[in-house]
């Protein structure tokens, strides 16, 4: 017998700062979060990305093993402490057993492995310290280890849509009775080697035009969100603010190029129609790179079948990562919660298909339904739907 | 009442051989797959590993002749491991849609990662290709079996180091229960890599010579590689296709230390309260547990953890209660090792034969009242077996496993 | 090398090499390396050692040498020197 999931709390970091308040204000106000790389050198002619505000670990990390935390790492545990705090929830107080924990990364610390593999490869050593660090659930193991949490756990990775894959698996830990509470998010980094290969492969553009005819390319970014989410009974004996239900839907996959977007948009558009036939809110996954743009908007604008639903791609604001998709479900509640549609960056109408993609400025209307298509190379779909309380 | 989960297919590729027939025949002969290590040049410790010899017999399915060229060792595996478990399944080649598959993965393609890593370096190669990073993120072995066998339900790839696979199961079992999807694919796939050698072998974990789990000597893990798959789905959904279930899965759980990134919790609390939760959820009692396809890593931490958690669950019964560590024979397959297991517990179900815990030849003297079967193993009657998987970062679940009536 | 020199090399080792969160001059010379203060574990001394024999073109070949030399900063500076005069 599953029970009503219900979203209480929202952690995020974004290139706007650490929280969800400036995350939403700069979303709903149009603002970009790109800029020139700081952070590390980049090659002559290499656009603009975005960068997270430094996180000070000191802020986050309490137990004496902390000092060795990786930047995804502590992504994600500062994601999950704000989100606890948004949520009212006391991290002493909270049944450590019965606390579940699903966080998604699709590149994990990539940083540090190449300078694990530098060290390997110039001296034949490999750093003891660094490796704990390099495996995929180190977010796992350094958020378990700091907030205490013994109760059921996973990591998961799942290319583009790491993010909603972990939100997916955290509604349905609560959804069964797995756990009372659960953090449910994730994280991923800009890094120097990564900015290259996408620089160098050409699919990066200075101006991301998500569902525009005229996209050339995305803009990569780094963050993390994680949402917390309780049984919705139990939210309410709580006195707990709930921004919105999360109602759980399977995910699905597509045929499609291991390393590509499918080529086809009618299964995608067949998968999608029963998912979106009574949606007030769509958050793409549209990033302004051209096969992607094309696929979804086809799809969306077969599954709506001329039903007007109000679209918005986030990624041209946040950047283009692997857990981006945790920040795409902190913008669904958010809309539902708020009845408000942040605009899509760099789009002009209309768009492709005819799709109703909110351009200039945010759009107020009555969302009692937002989804969030969630799509990744390899043909895998991981959507997310979220309802008004 | 949810319904019964049932294995109703398996697939193996490790150092004991290519599929589960040549997995069962080196157990049942108490073989050790552990050798030299030859994939790659390490100066460090150790210089030994559980090697797959690839065969000349790769699978390619759906997919395209040029991405099945590139495919890297891992992702290879897997192809060959599931695709190994849907024909023992008795699934035909267009099983349609509504397959799930539920990877379990820690490195994914790293070799190939790091040999283009270390040919930029070395300015051998000007620049770091695009398409030599794309093994990296570990959801491609997912997407290589989903597309190379046309597997069209939810897809999901699980990393929580050595327990990844064993979460994997656990996740398909659940989905399956749930109803989520009518079939299940669990795979755990992992190849070795200079990433995790290095990195073990700076930790000390490696033992010099193979490893002896539940030694007096034991001194470390030995690394392995492979993959494994077994197909899942409801009791009836198998009866209703005539498929004939290999054992059931009765109950997993899954839970945290939240005590350190490497090290196991030294009261094995976590542990515990997977084998607990586990039994407890599949309502079978410690007494009717039959076999304990343990953890066993050989190091001398872990060993030693969790023959304590055993001993609090099951108490004096221990003494008659035959434990055995398969990577003693596998190696330590990190991602892939929980589906392997997986699969060495079900063969031990259903063929009913002991694996033994080969290179055991001083018993701790603490352990000596109890049946590790060392060197050789046995014929037996078993109906109910556990299989533990315990990650870095104190990530613990626990599978447990029955005998279908006959 | 002088002894305050080497055992300001040590410190300022000590806290970049192991991420500690601490000024190289709060490390006490005679107090335990491994003991409470710090924080270390087994994987910090692991570590230590591979810093320890780069830097300095010492070798530390066992848990025994370890043990000695990691005693505390000045054991530690005494090891390097005496190993040095070898």
């Amino acid at each position: 017998m599953s029970v009503s999931v219900a979203v209480t709390g929202l952690g995020v970091l974004s290139a706007f700062g650490h929280g969800v308040d400036p995350y939403w204000a700069a979303l709903v106000a149009g603002e970009s979060g790109l800029a020139p790389i700081r952070r590390f050198t980049v090659p002559p002619g290499a656009g603009p990305a975005a960068e997270v505000p430094a996180v000070e670990t000191r802020a986050h990390v309490r137990s004496p093993l902390g000092r060795r935390i990786d930047h995804v790492s502590l992504f994600a545990l500062a994601a999950c402490r704000l989100a606890l705090l948004d949520a009212g929830l006391d991290p002493t107080d909270l049944p450590l057993g019965r606390t579940g924990l699903a966080l998604g990364s699709e590149f994990g610390n990539l940083d540090e492995t190449t300078t694990f593999l530098d060290r390997l490869f110039a001296h034949g050593a490999a750093n003891p310290l660094l490796f704990p660090n390099l495996v995929m659930n180190a977010p796992l193991s350094y958020t378990t280890i700091e907030l205490g949490l013994t109760g059921p756990s996973a990591m998961l990775s799942a290319g583009e849509v790491s993010g909603e894959a972990a939100v997916a698996c955290g509604a349905e830990l609560v959804a069964e009775g797995g756990a009372d509470v659960c953090l449910a998010g994730g994280a991923d980094e800009l890094g120097e080697v990564l900015h290259q290969v996408f620089h160098e492969a050409c699919l990066l553009s200075s101006t991301p035009r998500p569902l525009d005819p005229y996209a050339d390319g995305f803009a990569l970014g780094e963050g993390a969100a994680v949402l917390v989410l309780e049984p919705l009974a139990r939210a309410r004996a709580r006195g707990a603010r709930v921004y919105a239900r999360l109602v759980p839907v399977a995910g699905f996959a597509l045929p499609a190029p291991v390393h590509g977007w499918p080529r086809d948009s009618s299964p995608l558009a067949a998968r999608l129609a029963p998912l979106v036939a009574d949606t007030d809110a769509v958050v793409a996954a549209a990033s302004g790179e051209p096969e992607l743009d094309a696929l979804e908007a086809a799809a969306l604008a077969a599954a709506l079948a001329g039903r007007k639903a109000l679209v918005t791609a986030p990624r041209a604001a946040t950047g283009s990562f692997g857990a981006a998709g945790a920040l795409a479900a902190a913008t669904a509640v958010l809309a539902v919660a708020h009845d408000l549609v942040p605009p899509t960056l760099g789009h002009v109408p209309p768009g492709r298909h005819g799709l109703g993609v909110i351009a200039g400025r945010a759009r107020a209307a009555d969302i009692r339904v937002a989804v969030v298509d969630g799509l990744a190379r390899g043909g895998a779909c991981r959507p997310l739907r979220f309802e008004a309380p | 009442m949810a319904p019964a989960v049932v294995i109703t297919g398996l697939g193996a590729v490790t150092a004991l051989g290519g599929d589960v027939r040549a997995l069962a025949a080196g157990l049942a002969q108490g073989r050790c797959g552990i050798g030299r290590l030859t994939l790659f040049a390490h100066t460090g410790r150790s210089g030994v590993a559980a090697e797959v010899r690839e065969e000349a017999n790769a699978v390619v399915g759906r997919l395209p002749p040029a991405t099945a060229r590139r495919l890297s060792r891992p992702d290879r595996f897997a192809l060959l491991a599931a695709a190994e478990a849907c024909r023992t399944a008795g699934l035909g080649p267009d099983l349609g849609g509504d397959v799930g598959v539920y990877v379990g993965t820690t490195t994914g393609g790293m070799l190939v990662t790091e040999e283009a890593y270390r040919r930029r370096r070395a300015a051998e190669d000007h620049r770091f290709r695009l398409s030599r990073l794309l093994g990296t993120p570990l959801a491609t072995a997912a997407a290589v079996v989903s597309q190379a066998l046309g597997l069209y339900g939810p897809r999901e790839t699980f990393s929580t180091a050595c327990s990844s696979s064993a979460l994997a199961v656990a996740m398909a079992a659940d989905a399956v229960r749930r109803g989520v999807v009518p079939l299940a694919l669990a795979v755990g796939t992992d190849g070795l890599c200079r990433l995790t050698y290095a990195g073990f072998d700076a930790l000390q974990a490696l033992d010099t010579e193979p490893c002896r789990p539940f030694d007096r000597d034991r001194r470390g893990l030995s690394l392995g590689e492979g993959a494994a798959a077994l197909v899942l789905e409801a009791d009836a959904h198998a009866r209703v296709r005539s498929a004939r279930p290999r054992a059931a899965v009765l109950g997993w759980a899954v839970t945290g230390d939240a005590h350190h990134v490497t090290a196991p919790h030294p009261d094995g609390a976590g542990a515990l309260a997977a084998l607990a939760g586990a039994l407890a959820e599949a309502r079978v009692p410690p007494e009717a547990v039959d076999y304990i396809n343990a953890h066993g890593t050989g190091t001398r931490q872990n060993d030693a953890v969790e023959i304590g958690v055993l001993r609090r669950v099951f108490g004096r019964r221990l003494a008659r209660l035959p434990v055995s560590s398969t990577k003693s024979q596998l190696g330590h397959c990190l991602g892939a090792a929980g589906a392997v297991e997986a699969v060495a517990t079900v063969l031990a179900l259903d063929e009913g034969l002991l694996p033994p815990t080969v290179n055991l030849r001083h018993l701790d003297p603490a352990w000596d009242d109890l049946d590790l079967v060392p060197e050789a193993g046995r014929r037996a009657s078993l109906a109910v077996a556990v299989s533990s998987s315990y990650g870095f970062g104190g990530h613990n679940v626990s599978l447990v496993l029955g005998r279908m009536a006959r | 090398m002088d002894r305050d020199r080497l055992r300001a090399e040590v410190k300022e080792l000590l806290v970049s090499g192991l991420r500690l969160d601490v000024r190289p001059a709060d490390i006490a010379d005679d107090a335990a390396i491994f003991g409470e203060g710090l924080g270390l574990d087994s994987i910090d001394a692991l570590e230590l050692v591979v810093l320890v024999e780069e830097r300095f073109r010492v070798s530390i070949p066992d848990e025994e040498v370890g043990k000695r030399a990691f005693g505390s900063v000045n054991a530690l500076v005494g090891f390097i020197l005496q190993e040095r005069a070898e």
